[in-house]
């Protein structure tokens, strides 16, 4: 018991230790500009007004709206471009379409960084270079491969007969896709925006080569900009550093177990 | 009236009808697939090729290998290089053991373990640039790095880790490894799961003590979970950029520069396109290894 207790004890500051840097930056978000630079920890004042000054100094408004909408967007056609292959890779399958769905695999071992000067190049002759739709057309082409593996995978867990009998009814294939096979998929489709959430709304190389104005910025890059600038005063990026990081706790903590399954995705299949 | 209609279409007919509309479902994907991503993987092979400033496609010029020769010999590209490997190397090896470990931690039925798996985890969450600019703001003159040191007497001026080119690579790999250990943790947690609990007992009465049952029983059974995140961290590693740019951009010197970091730089600052695609052929390549052996690896259930 006693063993228990001291076990139990050296976890809780195990995990202590573990958050101390997201404990010392709030501690710096919360001084004034002098303690910034000279105080160890908290300070006897705490300034809770350096979060509304972060939040107008950076432009937070622009920055999540950005985000959300790049996110949002390329998240929701994402899943509806791959979950259409997947149904068609799984069950409608015609002539070459393995060697199709193969193809698209390769996707998965490209890295964004590695096409980054073509991209760069196509959007610039499409006449998208600085503006949201490069970001979101570029972030379905990276996402659809993963979302379409995983997609296909769970469509062929769900039994032929299901379809074949909807079919018999008088289903298009349309009609079984939307009334039969996306609502019993609920779980894998969660698990893809989630996965695709997180890809999308962290993404950086991309938005920081395809983005020129700042009021386009999505927060990664906002966020890269203003420590790039030396005078930023450093209580005030703390406080947008933990603005930035609370929509995704918050996210996090609603649905855990989810979450997990969605972020480690990537490594079980495939 | 629907169901008699379908019904009276000869099987074949049906089938050719199937084919075509499963043909119109995979179409986005194909096309979005074809133009963002084969498109830009041909036009980086061929821009190795060329001699390009990446403004006026008639003043691209083909040169044969001498991007290859040029990159191959440039010091800094090799420095790059031995950098990306250090990185992959270190990282890999570091977050796997301490995922492991903390993985063996979290399994235990003691109170705290969820607490400690939440905060383990918690950094995964955040974008590598947070991250960061966390650590450059701990770890500069003024930070609590500096200030412990200081407060110990260790030394008496401050350490610039990330200004000094004998620290800032492993700095940067210390501050990812604090990022993507919950990553790793999880991972073998999962895996810690699907071992079945009578396996350990069975060991534990016939006399063996904890460190057998994990060298004899645990990292046995968990060998294919072992590959995967092992891949998984030297594919990561490979393209690392965002933490590396925020935290020095390649610098002091160099002494951080990975392949992504050299490769932006080369394109979007010097617009040597030719050259940059060198580098990101480079990329792809290793990552294309990596990929091909996961997949062999892993590929049973495709």
């Amino acid at each position: 018991m006693a063993k228990k207790i001291i076990k139990s004890i050296l976890i809780y500051l195990l995990g202590i230790i573990f958050l101390t840097p997201i404990i010392w930056v709030f501690s710096l978000s919360l001084r004034s500009k002098k303690e910034a630079l000279s105080a160890m920890f908290f300070t006897r004042e705490l300034h809770f007004e350096n979060y509304a000054i972060a939040w107008k100094t950076f432009n937070f408004n622009s920055l999540f709206l950005n985000s959300i909408f790049v996110t949002f967007a390329s998240v929701l056609l994402t899943l509806i471009i791959a979950s259409l292959a997947a149904y068609s890779f799984a069950r409608l399958q015609y002539k070459g379409s393995n060697i199709v769905f193969y193809a698209v695999l390769l996707g998965i071992m490209i890295p964004p960084a590695a096409v980054i000067i073509p991209l760069f190049i196509i959007m610039k002759t499409l006449g998208l270079y600085n503006s949201h739709f490069s970001l979101i057309i570029s972030y379905i082409a990276f996402g659809l491969p993963i979302a379409v593996l995983i997609l296909r995978g769970f469509f062929m867990s769900i039994p032929k007969e299901l379809i074949e009998a909807a079919r018999i009814d008088g289903s298009s294939e349309l009609g079984t896709f939307f009334r039969i096979m996306i609502p019993l998929s609920k779980p894998a489709i969660a698990t893809v925006t989630i996965f695709l959430f997180m890809q999308n709304w962290n993404e950086f190389i991309l938005a920081l080569v395809l983005l020129k104005d700042k009021p386009l910025y999505t927060l990664p890059v906002g966020l890269a900009n203003f420590v790039g600038q030396w005078d930023s005063p450093w209580q005030l990026v703390a406080a947008g550093v933990i603005i930035a990081s609370i929509p995704v706790f918050i996210v996090y903590l609603a649905i855990q177990d989810q979450f997990v399954k969605g972020l480690t995705a990537g490594a079980v299949k495939g | 009236m629907k169901a008699r209609s379908s019904r009276n279409i000869s099987p074949n007919i049906l089938q050719r009808k199937i084919n075509k509309i499963g043909f119109v479902f995979t179409l986005p994907t194909i096309i979005f697939f074809i133009l963002f991503v084969s498109i830009p993987v041909v036009f980086t092979v061929l821009l190795a090729f060329a001699s390009w400033k990446g403004f006026d496609i008639n003043q691209l010029s083909f040169i044969g290998l001498n991007n290859f020769s040029d990159v191959f010999t440039d010091r800094v590209f090799l420095k790059s290089f031995l950098n990306t490997v250090i990185f992959v190397a270190l990282t890999t090896i570091t977050l796997n053991f301490f995922g492991f470990i903390g993985a063996l931690i979290i399994d235990q039925k003691v109170p705290g373990t969820r607490f400690l798996k939440n905060a383990i985890f918690l950094p995964v969450l955040l974008s590598p640039i947070i991250i960061g600019i966390m650590w450059s703001r701990m770890l500069d003159a003024f930070g609590i790095v500096n200030k412990i040191i200081q407060a110990i007497g260790l030394t008496k001026l401050p350490i610039l880790f990330l200004g000094s080119s004998d620290f800032a690579l492993y700095t940067i790999i210390i501050a990812t490894l604090w990022q993507f250990t919950g990553y790793d943790m999880l991972l073998y947690y999962a895996g810690l799961q699907g071992i079945p609990n009578d396996l350990i007992e069975a060991s534990r009465i016939d006399g063996a003590n904890e460190f057998r049952v994990v060298t004899k029983i645990i990292i046995p059974t968990l060998s294919p979970v072992i590959t995967i995140t092992l891949l998984l961290n030297i594919i990561g590693g490979f393209k690392v950029f965002d933490i590396v740019y925020v935290m020095t951009a390649g610098g002091p010197n160099r002494a951080s520069e990975v392949l992504a970091t050299y490769l932006f730089q080369q394109a979007f600052r010097f617009n040597n396109m030719g050259f940059a695609s060198v580098i990101a052929l480079v990329i792809v390549s290793i990552s294309l290894v990596v990929s091909i052996i996961r997949l062999r690896l892993t590929s049973r259930d495709l």
